[in-house]
């Protein structure tokens, strides 16, 4: 409260005025104290937060970075302050090739608002630290946004370089467990398909009947082992799921022309009722495994009847519905079809590691579609995925 | 008689193909890592090298990238054929350092080893380069499903030597008399 006076005229009040410039003053002190241990508090607390905090203002420039950035980029405060963030922040992809500033989370936030979030394990990109070496980050870049405008934006970041450690030894893990299973089979495989081939010379019908034993089991083996192996990298992301337009019926034409020999076996029918299809996003390879699997265990549980392949259009999606006149599936056992390692009810005469439908599901949700299965015990199933259409 | 040189540290494989090349009339030179992989091929001229890729010393890649870069023994096909790996990028990777094949041991009987190697040599085309997941019946139902489905898509990459394949026909230009 300044009151302005002509100094000249009012004599008298001087020493009130003296007073009071005396108690703003102290206010003043007191305020600028406060903030002073507000300032002292959040710098304690911007010191002790274990992750990189860097912040910057609407043209780029660092004007904050606490001690975890520091110490993470191996620069001191002095030497970021002030700075472009790009003139520091020098970033990697995973290959070692440079990532460039229009393409960086910090540009993102101060040019378009964006907020980047950390994506682990995909993507990760690395930071380098002042002695050249890098290491991997995990990220979120927020714009500073005050009466809607962007004026500056904010990095948090940490080093993950233990997390990608785990990461790869998860991936090491189940390759090598994949080669070191692999490498008996192949032995096993090789040298038991030599006898059967006559190699060894002529064999009787009672000994190729035991050694078909032998290579049978062996080869199931060698499909778990797979089985394995698919899962671990649908689940870790190893395998992309590349939708593309397809030819979705001469898939399943091809893919049941394959699988003739095997219903003759069983003395089965097979039959697909092929139609006009829209067109749909498939992936190829993806989408004959899931029909393998699907038509596969068809048969499999099927003893006398028939396999019909047919379809449901809809304007968004195309339905498969793989139907089979077999033993069916009890009602608890349908809830938990899909699951991982789940065998359905014949728990003992079902072999393998219960992954196919699993995988299946995988694949199909990968693709933007859906699987479920209605049946009827002693009557029969219907197994049905849907794809959608696209434009 | 055709040569094949096999690559390999597991010696009970590499005796198990031995013996079903030998019987087949083939001569066969073997090697347990990549470096005397690599000197074998140079002394023992193979036609056809199989080669593994988990190997001490120098691994199977290793080998494949100096056969390649080396005049004497880049023309020589390879069928990378191993236990580890056989992922899409996998054999991308194996294929584009130069192998002709990316072949899983425990997806092929010995006999499906021999025909390959004879198709190659044959100057067939190889199939298509991507890792055979399935085995067994399902192999073939898959092979199946994916040679027909792509039959008619372009093969991006064929077999570097082609030994009876015709030569190229002269091209003749007509120039239009003005």
């Amino acid at each position: 409260m300044i009151k302005l006076l002509k100094i000249g005229e009012n004599k008298e009040k001087l020493p009130e005025l003296v007073q009071h410039q005396g108690d703003v003053n102290k206010a003043l002190l007191n305020v600028m104290a406060d903030l002073r241990e507000v300032s002292v508090r959040n710098e304690a607390i911007l010191a002790s937060i274990a992750d990189g905090v860097m912040v910057v203002d609407k043209n780029g420039v660092i004007t904050l970075a606490n001690h975890s950035a520091e110490r993470l980029l191996g620069r001191k405060t002095n030497e970021l302050i002030g700075k472009k963030w790009h003139q520091i922040l020098e970033q990697q992809d995973e290959e070692g090739q440079p990532i460039l500033p229009e393409e960086q989370a910090i540009r993102n936030a101060l040019i378009n608002k964006a907020i980047t979030q950390p994506s682990i394990p995909d993507n990760v990109c690395y930071y380098v630290r002042k002695d050249g070496t890098k290491f991997p980050v995990a990220r979120t870049v927020s714009p500073i946004i005050l009466t809607e405008k962007v004026v500056g934006a904010v990095n948090v970041f940490r080093d993950i370089t233990g997390e990608k450690e785990l990461e790869m030894m998860k991936d090491s893990f189940m390759d090598i467990a994949a080669h070191d299973l692999r490498t008996p089979a192949a032995a096993i495989r090789g040298f038991i398909s030599r006898v059967l081939d006559g190699d060894a010379g002529e064999i009787n019908k009672k000994t190729r009947e035991l050694l078909k034993g032998a290579y049978d089991g062996n080869l199931h083996m060698i499909h778990l082992i797979e089985d394995f192996l698919m899962v671990s990298r649908l689940e870790r992301g190893k395998i992309k799921i590349k939708p593309k337009k397809g030819d979705l019926g001469k898939i399943i034409e091809d893919t049941v022309d394959g699988l003739l020999n095997l219903v003759k076996l069983k003395g089965l029918k097979l039959r697909y009722e092929k139609v006009k299809l829209p067109t749909v996003l498939v992936d190829e390879e993806r989408i004959i495994q899931v029909l393998n699997n699907l038509i596969s265990n068809a048969i499999k549980f099927t003893e006398k009847g028939s396999v019909t392949i047919e379809h449901k259009i809809s304007k968004n999606e195309v339905i498969t519905n793989i139907t089979d006149t077999g033993i069916g599936i009890s009602a608890k056992a349908q809830k938990l079809l899909f699951q991982k390692y789940y065998k359905g009810d014949q728990e003992k005469k079902a072999s393998g590691l219960g992954l196919g439908l699993y995988i299946s599901k995988l694949c199909v949700e990968g693709l933007g579609g859906k699987i479920w299965a209605e049946s009827q015990e002693g009557k029969g199933s219907t197994f049905s995925f849907s794809l959608p259409v696209t434009k | 008689m055709a040569k094949i040189l096999v690559v390999d540290d597991d010696k009970l494989m590499v005796k198990m193909y031995q013996g079903k090349f030998e019987d087949d009339g083939f001569e066969v030179g073997t090697a347990v890592d990549g470096q005397t992989g690599f000197d074998k091929t140079i002394e023992f001229k193979p036609d056809l090298i199989l080669l593994d890729i988990m190997m001490p010393k120098v691994d199977g890649l290793e080998m494949l990238k100096n056969l390649k870069s080396n005049q004497a023994t880049k023309k020589i096909p390879v069928i990378l054929l191993t236990n580890v790996g056989g992922s899409d990028e996998d054999v991308e990777k194996g294929l584009s350092l130069g192998a002709v094949a990316y072949m899983i041991k425990a997806h092929y009987d010995a006999k499906d080893i021999v025909k390959k190697v004879k198709e190659i040599l044959g100057g067939y085309v190889r199939e298509l380069p991507k890792a055979e997941v399935t085995i067994g019946d399902e192999k073939e139902k898959n092979a199946a499903a994916s040679k027909k489905i792509q039959g008619a898509k372009e093969e991006p990459q064929e077999v570097q030597e082609k030994p009876e394949i015709a030569q190229e026909k002269p091209k003749v230009v007509i120039e239009k008399l003005e």
